[in-house]
């Protein structure tokens, strides 16, 4: 049984050493990440897979005894030596991960501790490979080290999909869905008087979502796990980890828009509410060991993902990158720029990059022949011929769905007479679904096809903020965007579309309902009671919950969110925040918003900055469970819809990586209905 | 809230609105706080539309400036662009509210973040300049690099008389009265300033 076998043994595949003392030069690393490695532990699941001919780097490293320096290094895959440079480069990282059995401790990085690397690898066998690294130092004594990979292999011969749009909410777990499908559709006498967008997909999965060092992702390595197959440490992107400080020399891991447009031309399409440097945009494209290196990210956008990848739409918010240093709103800067070692560029044949601060990017952007949109009028307007396009619609994140849509309603001008969008400066933001329906206008000309990542990015942004109405608005948003799909599926059957999320956000729990009017609630809001006026006789738990119900107004979104016996939501992955149940009329502050100190003579600007910050007249303390400033993520599982060609591949239990494979199945080998193996992934069958 | 400043006269006013007070390696004879000990460095019941005080008079030709006023809006197609009023301000004096940005230093046993070894480096904390913001804000170059969350409306506050020592943080509202200059240009810092002020210099001290 596995259980007995998972006590692990020292014997199979450890680095040779002896606890307490190096006598012998140590391998503290072996890169791609394996269980092997760490835990002498060769059992599926095996952490590193890849498809066959899709390009990874090799890396180990290796610290010599005192004096002594590492004079050669080889990597060895089935023990056949692996041809190609071997580079190396001083550890810079202080400290290094040392896992001795099942304990993994930090420890100074020894002196002349190297890092040594192999770029650009593929492997074309299917099955379960030996990664062996033999290092050779000054005085001649050698050390060897086992981990292992595997590649999948593809069913073929099946019907192909042509398309495949990743429609990801950030943060949207399986209660988030239900929030959003009780305001925007209703339940009557127990039934949803009619199904979102995203509940008619036919076939549903499960997804676990846990990274590469932790049960609780974050959005970097939980879209990167979709765009690569493979694992990642929190905040990295398209890589893994290494011991380097620098943040664009990692190992790398070909994406999918990159491999799909090698092997089949297809065009790539990163649409995303959110600033397009953030994590989920990111994921479909850039490379970094740093989720923050904003400029960098953003020049790879046009001189990697542009090049490789066939990156022909990229929509969102995040100007700010685009512009040059000397431009005001600029974030561009030296500090999070990016330039790549000499022998990576090589290898995977890119440009090194230079720290370029001043670049102006945008006009890089359209020079290179990309129609830019900076608002939804000049959006709608970029002609129908258009087979390039950059959107950037704010400087940074754009507005969410709620602050947008009262934007174009009109009459709501919380902010010193200016609605939220008019005082942040950009009044004319599209929405989700419109970005989407220009983006298959693009993506559709390719006649070989198109990835498209389509994120609703701040239903997590304001399931952090624990704001109710705004993260159930935007869930709303993303549903409509996913109609837009759906309907491109129907006329495009060739179109495998997915509705996923990289990670629960904030423990959203649907509680109940108000059993008080909405205007009684804001009277007892005012009172200043706390929980015997904001909890007792408020929160309708179980029957006294009832239906809630919100009139829809004919632009798809609530009439007003402030209705009477509203629904209430709790969150469990709670930070402290003031509770009154109302509709907060202001976003908490976003510190890249350009308007910010309205007002003469105000000491604050009018956006409260913490969740405690809110609410305050209720004094309603809800004490979170964490210590942070805003709720945080979850290890709960995502429910993952499917739709369209392939859609069977779809069901079960699956890690997040097993996303990528089950779409490249559909994609490269096809889907064969109903007749594919249901053993996805081979190596973790238990059987 | 701005106390009433009884029994102060006007000099004394002009003096203690035109510096701002740091620690005792920094302060100047007579300066103090605007606020009150105490007060809550953002008050969180204030509502949008609630103006709770107003500050003390203006000076004799000095321009009160917001920093929502800086920027055209809405924005263009592009980057931010100084609004009229705010280039008309270049070289007048100028009064403006707003905190001090908290610059912590670089934990000693990190190595540079930045990719250039020829980068600005912000071990040290600077003596002659801080950062004004209308918004409480913090930055850490070790743990951010450049890539901050300062709002492009940064004010760089010049100090006229500096003792060497790194300024110290304080976290109350500050009212600053000095001299304006606008336009982008390069700082030492590796950031690009687009409004600067150059504080009047303290008053002699009159004991």
């Amino acid at each position: 049984m596995k259980n007995i076998l998972r006590i692990f043994s020292p014997l199979v595949g450890a680095a040779a050493f002896t606890v307490g003392m190096q006598a012998a030069p140590m391998v503290y690393r072996l890169t791609p990440p394996s269980s092997l490695f760490s835990f002498n532990d060769p059992l599926p699941p095996i952490i590193a897979r890849f498809l066959p001919d899709q390009h990874f780097d090799l890396q180990c490293t290796v610290a010599p005894d005192a004096g002594q320096t590492i004079t050669a290094v080889q990597f060895y895959v089935d023990n056949t030596l692996v041809a190609g440079t071997v580079s190396s480069t001083p550890a810079t990282a202080t400290t290094i991960s040392n896992t001795i059995n099942s304990a993994v401790v930090n420890i100074p990085t020894p002196v002349n501790t190297q890092v040594f690397t192999l770029r650009h690898y593929a492997h074309k066998p299917a099955g379960v490979h030996t990664l062996k690294v033999v290092a050779t130092q000054s005085d001649s004594s050698k050390v060897t080290a086992e981990g292992n990979f595997a590649i999948e292999d593809l069913d073929r011969g099946g019907r192909r999909a042509k398309n495949v749009i990743i429609m990801i909410g950030d943060g949207m777990g399986a209660q988030h869905r239900t929030a959003a499908r009780i305001m925007a559709k209703g339940v009557q006498l127990g039934k949803s008087t009619e199904k979102l967008a995203m509940d008619k997909f036919p076939v549903t999965g499960m997804v676990e979502t846990s990274s590469l060092n932790s049960i609780v992702t974050d959005s970097a390595p939980g879209a990167f796990c979709y765009s690569t197959g493979n694992k990642g440490n929190n905040n990295q992107l398209n890589v893994f980890p290494d011991d380097t400080v620098a943040t664009f020399d990692n190992p790398r891991i070909e994406t999918i828009g990159e491999y799909l447009a090698r092997t089949e031309g297809k065009w790539l399409g990163i649409v995303t509410t959110a600033d397009v440097f953030d994590a989920t945009p990111a994921a479909f494209g850039p490379h970094s060991q740093a989720r923050s290196a904003g400029t960098g990210i953003c020049d790879q956008y046009l001189d990697e993902t542009v090049a490789k990848a066939n990156l022909r739409v990229l929509l969102g918010g995040g100007r700010k990158w685009f512009l040059p240093s000397t431009t005001v709103g600029s974030a561009r800067s030296t500090g999070n720029d990016s330039v790549l070692p000499a022998e990576l560029a090589t290898a995977w044949n890119v440009p090194t990059g230079t720290l370029d601060a001043n670049r102006d990017l945008l006009s890089d952007f359209q020079s290179a022949g990309f129609g830019y949109a900076w608002d939804r009028t000049s959006l709608a307007s970029l002609p129908s011929n258009t087979n390039k396009l950059i959107g950037l619609f704010s400087l940074s994140n754009m507005n969410v769905a709620k602050d947008k849509i009262d934007g174009r309603r009109g009459g709501v001008t919380p902010l010193n007479g200016q609605s939220v969008v008019g005082a942040y400066g950009f009044p004319d933001q599209p929405m989700l679904d419109e970005m989407t329906d220009k983006a298959l206008q693009v993506l559709a000309k390719n006649r070989d096809g198109f990835v498209l990542m389509i994120e609703g990015a701040s239903i997590d942004k304001q399931a952090h903020n624990m704001d109710t109405e705004r993260f159930v608005l935007d869930t709303i948003e993303f549903d409509h965007a996913i109609e837009r799909c759906r309907k491109f599926q129907a006329a495009n059957p060739d179109t495998l579309v997915i509705v996923t999320a990289d990670h629960e956000c904030a423990g959203v729990a649907v509680i109940g309902a108000s059993t008080v009017t909405n205007s009684a609630l804001a009277t007892r809001a005012a009172s200043g009671g706390g929980a015997a006026q904001l909890r007792a006789g408020v929160v309708g738990t179980y029957e006294a919950a009832g239906f809630p119900d919100y009139p829809i107004a004919t632009d798809g979104f609530p009439v007003t969110t402030d209705v009477d016996y509203r629904m209430l939501v709790g969150y469990a992955a709670n930070a402290d925040r003031n509770e009154n149940w109302l509709t907060n009329p202001l976003p908490l502050r976003d510190s890249q918003q350009p308007m910010t100190g309205t007002g003469y003579g105000a000491i604050v600007s009018s956006l409260p900055n913490l969740p405690t910050d809110r609410d305050t007249n209720g004094a309603f303390l809800i004490t979170g469970q964490v210590a942070d400033a805003s709720a945080v993520h979850t290890a709960g599982d995502i429910p993952l819809s499917a739709l369209g060609r392939g859609q069977e591949l779809f069901t079960g239990y699956m890690d997040n990586t097993d996303v990528f494979f089950r779409i490249m199945q559909a994609v490269i080998g096809g889907a064969r209905d109903g007749r594919n193996r249901t053993d996805f992934p081979r190596d973790q069958n238990d059987d | 809230m701005f106390p009433r400043i009884f029994g102060k006269s006007a000099f004394a006013l002009f003096l203690f609105t035109s510096v701002a007070v740091f620690s005792t390696a920094q302060s100047v004879p007579g300066a103090r706080h605007l606020i009150r000990p105490g007060s809550a460095s953002h008050s969180s019941s204030a509502t949008p539309d609630q103006n709770p005080t107003a500050l003390p008079p203006l000076p004799a030709g000095v321009t009160e400036l917001n920093f929502s006023s800086f920027f055209k809006t809405p924005v263009g197609p592009r980057g931010l662009e100084i609004a009229d009023g705010l280039s008309a301000l270049n070289g007048r004096r100028v009064r403006i509210l707003g905190y001090m940005v908290k610059e912590q230093a670089a934990d000693h046993d990190e190595p540079p973040t930045s990719e250039d070894a020829s980068a600005p480096s912000a071990q040290n904390l600077v003596s002659d300049r801080f950062l004004l913001t209308a918004l409480p804000q913090v930055t850490n170059f070790s743990h951010y690099g450049l890539c901050e969350d300062l709002p492009p409306q940064t004010v760089y506050v010049a100090l006229t008389k500096t003792t060497g020592a790194p300024v110290t943080h304080t976290a109350r509202p500050l009212l600053l009265t000095g001299s304006l200059s606008v336009g982008p240009q390069n700082e030492p810092d590796g950031r690009v300033s687009i409004v600067r002020l150059k504080l009047d210099p303290p008053a002699p001290a009159t004991h």
